[in-house]
């Protein structure tokens, strides 16, 4: 018996696709709704509770704690206090059992030092530096006007520090020099600085007179500077709009602070800074390199072995492991060129290394390294896609082959050529690997850029969003703030990804739109 | 038609000043294959030139020597002279940029650039470098009055090439090409991508353009040649069989290939 008609399975291969698809798109709403929840939850304000804690021993402790979840759903509980001792925060895991929740009289008020730490305490006093015996209660007023003289101090204190750094200098070319007519100059510079420091001590003193008193949980009063305080907030007594302008603020600073704590808490100004840095001089060390090595390939290479067996290799060099491109930046730019170049151009400051050294420079060629075949793969596909005609034409207009590819072939080809700018941007901001070999750290001392000569300075370390988060793994155990840092910085590292990548599609749209041949 | 009324000058009695290209012996190897082989003639000035012949005969490698379009191809291998003003294009000094100046193309299929129209015919003169931007204007503007052209496109100059018609789109090419004042016009079967009616059009703005240009134009066509051309130059695999005016050619053939492929026996 024939067949009189083939069995239509078609559905299976439909069903088994589209649940392909859609595993893999809950699969990605989930990473990012996972990110997006940790990470938000680092500016959140979490309500602040007094508690009679029972440790194991047996002893009842009484803490003013931060509460990171529901009292009223789990059995156990995530609790930060604050240990005056160490002057280090702590997260206790406690069961419902061991917690009684007492009531909170006095407004428990969070106070955010600038070492990344947070104080919880009661009854808040302020005092003065000029009045020492005048103690009023916290009121906002009172509060900010110690703020303004918190902020002159510190004002005076730095252009104090400024007019003794030359003074200094001047003072240390008077030593090795030595000679008797420079004796009497050395003795004024010297009263002169001795006079100023003494100004100095005088304002510290000022500045630490301004304090902050407070109480902890069990009634024992303290008291701190009150200029290491960043800002103070009494979480329970927040308005739905000031948790807002709370969370906005710890947004502001979690992008504008320096990473405190040893990254566990803090800001990611530098991390932010060095990375966009990072993808903006790969970015320029990769485009000519690639766009040039793809016209030769595509408009003037002739095509024979030589040229397919190059082609092979670029193409296959976007599949080495990036850790390689790392030892080999390292083996290369650093120790070989690096060594060479502190040899021939910063001999005086041997053996302490300039480019010898991982740095900025070498991490942005090692990037750009790592970069190259996905730019040149995709711009040798955008001017693939030139028109012979055109090209034709322009030469028949008396255009020489230079002028034709500058006039007709870049500029169709430039949305390929964008496309493959964008795939490298999105590779180097998030690529980790070799970067923590050829000059990333966890922790730099300064920024790449300043306002000292020349402005820019390749040889230096530098901090990256991907190193920080490579880092908060390791302490993502410690506390749920530490771990929430982490994925804010993920989170960031995602933002600044798909920021790169509109914008870029953007660009290239314009182009396509300018240069549609069809 | 007026295939019988005109009145062309017989090739033999032209005299040197009327001569606007003289070929001498040229052959042309492309890929290792030899495209042309040994080609004389001599292409009068102000006139229609065709070029007829099977594909792939060579019509189109002649008349890329013409401007050295050849050159393109990186393996070609060219000997022989084409003397144009005196001067042998060929020779390896010869600025070729300039050279393109001088003689016009215009291919098969019209290939705008992707910009307005008003940069497509500019395209040439700004690459000179030497015109103003008024000087630039004028000549858009009378390029495209001799291409036929303006009167449609004179409010949309600044509009994408693209949105024109195909038709109009070859005509932007003729202006593109009559920018730059060429003497010499090389037209590579312009309307073979034509409607009947946009031919039409291009058949007659040749005519009025032979007044100050110099013709040449490879064709399929047999009839259009008949029609507008004055003189006709049949190649047969890469040899020059017959070259003759139109009339003698058409209607007098003296070589049996000629007469084969102008009855329609070749295929």
């Amino acid at each position: 018996m024939t067949k009189l008609y083939k069995p239509d399975n078609s559905f299976i291969t439909i069903n088994l696709a589209a649940s392909a698809a859609a595993m893999l798109s809950l699969a990605l709403i989930g990473l990012i709704m996972f990110v997006l929840i940790k990470g938000l939850s680092y500016f959140i304000v979490y309500p602040t509770v007094n508690v009679q804690i029972t440790d194991k021993h047996g002893n009842a402790l009484e803490y003013y704690a931060q509460l990171y979840d529901d009292k009223e759903v789990q059995e156990e509980h995530v609790l930060l206090v604050y240990h005056p001792n160490t002057q280090k925060n702590q997260q206790l895991f406690v069961h419902d059992d061991n917690i009684i929740y007492r009531p909170i009289i006095h407004p428990i008020w969070t106070l955010h030092l600038n070492d990344g730490s947070k104080i919880f305490a009661s009854h808040l006093t302020l005092q003065s530096s000029s009045e020492p015996n005048k103690i009023e209660r916290y009121s906002r007023a009172a509060y900010s006007d110690l703020r303004d003289e918190i902020y002159q101090l510190q004002t005076q204190l730095r252009t104090l520090t400024k007019t003794l750094i030359p003074l200094n200098i001047e003072l240390a070319t008077f030593t090795e020099s030595g000679s008797m007519k420079d004796k009497i100059r050395y003795e004024k510079t010297h009263m002169q600085i001795m006079s100023l420091m003494a100004q100095k001590q005088q304002l510290e003193t000022q500045l630490n007179g301004i304090q902050i008193h407070y109480q902890q949980a069990d009634g024992t009063p303290l008291s701190i500077p009150l200029y290491q305080v960043d800002y103070l907030i009494d979480s329970n007594g927040l308005s739905w709009l000031e948790r807002m302008s709370v969370s906005a603020l710890k947004i502001w600073n979690f992008m504008s602070d320096d990473p405190k704590q040893s990254n566990a808490s803090g800001g990611v100004f530098p991390a932010l800074f060095g990375t966009l840095l990072l993808v903006f001089l790969m970015t320029i060390l990769v485009m000519p390199f690639g766009v040039l090595t793809a016209l030769y390939l595509n408009e003037f290479a002739p095509y024979n072995y030589f040229t397919i067996i190059l082609r092979t290799i670029i193409t296959n060099l976007a599949g080495i492991p990036a850790i390689v491109y790392g030892v080999f930046g390292l083996g290369l730019f650093v120790f070989v060129i690096g060594t060479t170049l502190d040899q021939w151009l910063y001999s005086d400051t041997l053996p302490s290394p300039t480019f010898g050294a991982p740095g900025l420079l070498w991490a942005a060629l090692t990037m750009a390294l790592l970069t190259l075949p996905v730019v040149i793969v995709s711009t040798e596909e955008g001017l693939r896609q030139v028109p012979e005609g055109l090209k034709k034409g322009a030469m028949a207009l008396g255009a020489t082959k230079f002028e034709m590819i500058i006039k007709i072939v870049l500029p169709i080809a430039s949305p390929s050529i964008v496309t493959g700018g964008i795939l490298a941007i999105a590779r180097a901001a998030g690529e980790v690997t070799p970067l923590l070999l050829v000059g990333a750290v966890m922790s730099a001392p300064v920024l790449p850029v300043d306002n000292e000569f020349p402005f820019i300075h390749l040889e230096r370390q530098f901090m990256h969003l991907g190193v920080l988060v490579f880092d908060g793994v390791f302490h993502s155990q410690t506390t749920i703030d530490e771990s929430s840092m982490m994925f804010a910085t993920c989170l960031l590292l995602i933002l600044i990804v798909i920021v790169l990548n509109s914008m870029a599609s953007w660009l290239r749209y314009r182009l396509k739109k300018q240069y549609d041949w069809q | 038609m007026n295939l019988f009324s005109r009145k062309t000058t017989p090739l033999k009695k032209l005299t040197p000043e009327n001569i606007a290209v003289n070929i001498e012996s040229l052959s042309v190897e492309l890929n290792n294959k030899v495209v042309l082989d040994n080609i004389s003639m001599r292409i009068p000035a102000y006139s229609i030139t065709s070029i007829i012949g099977q594909s792939g005969c060579g019509k189109t490698t002649l008349l890329n020597s013409m401007n050295r379009m050849n050159e393109l191809i990186t393996d070609h291998k060219i000997t022989g002279h084409i003397w144009m003003d005196k001067r042998d294009i060929n020779h390896k000094r010869e600025n070729v940029a300039r050279l393109r100046t001088n003689v016009g193309m215009v291919f098969q299929q019209p290939n705008p650039f992707p910009m307005t129209i008003y940069e497509n015919v500019g395209f040439g003169l700004k690459l000179q470098q030497q015109y103003s931007r008024r000087q630039i204007d004028d000549a858009i503007e009378k390029a495209l009055i001799n291409a036929g052209l303006w009167d449609e496109v004179k409010d949309r100059l600044h509009e994408p090439a693209m949105i024109l018609s195909g038709g109009q789109q070859q005509r932007l090419m003729i202006a593109r090409a009559l920018a730059l004042k060429p003497q010499i016009l090389l037209l590579d079967e312009p309307t073979s991508a034509l409607d009947p009616l946009a031919t039409l059009f291009i058949e007659e703005l040749m005519q009025s353009l032979k007044q100050h240009t110099t013709i040449v134009m490879v064709t399929h066509n047999m009839q259009q040649a008949a029609r507008i051309s004055d003189y006709t130059a049949f190649i047969h695999k890469g040899e020059l069989i017959e070259y003759t005016d139109s009339d003698s050619l058409f209607t007098q053939p003296k070589h049996k290939q000629t007469e084969d492929y102008i009855t329609g026996r070749y295929g």
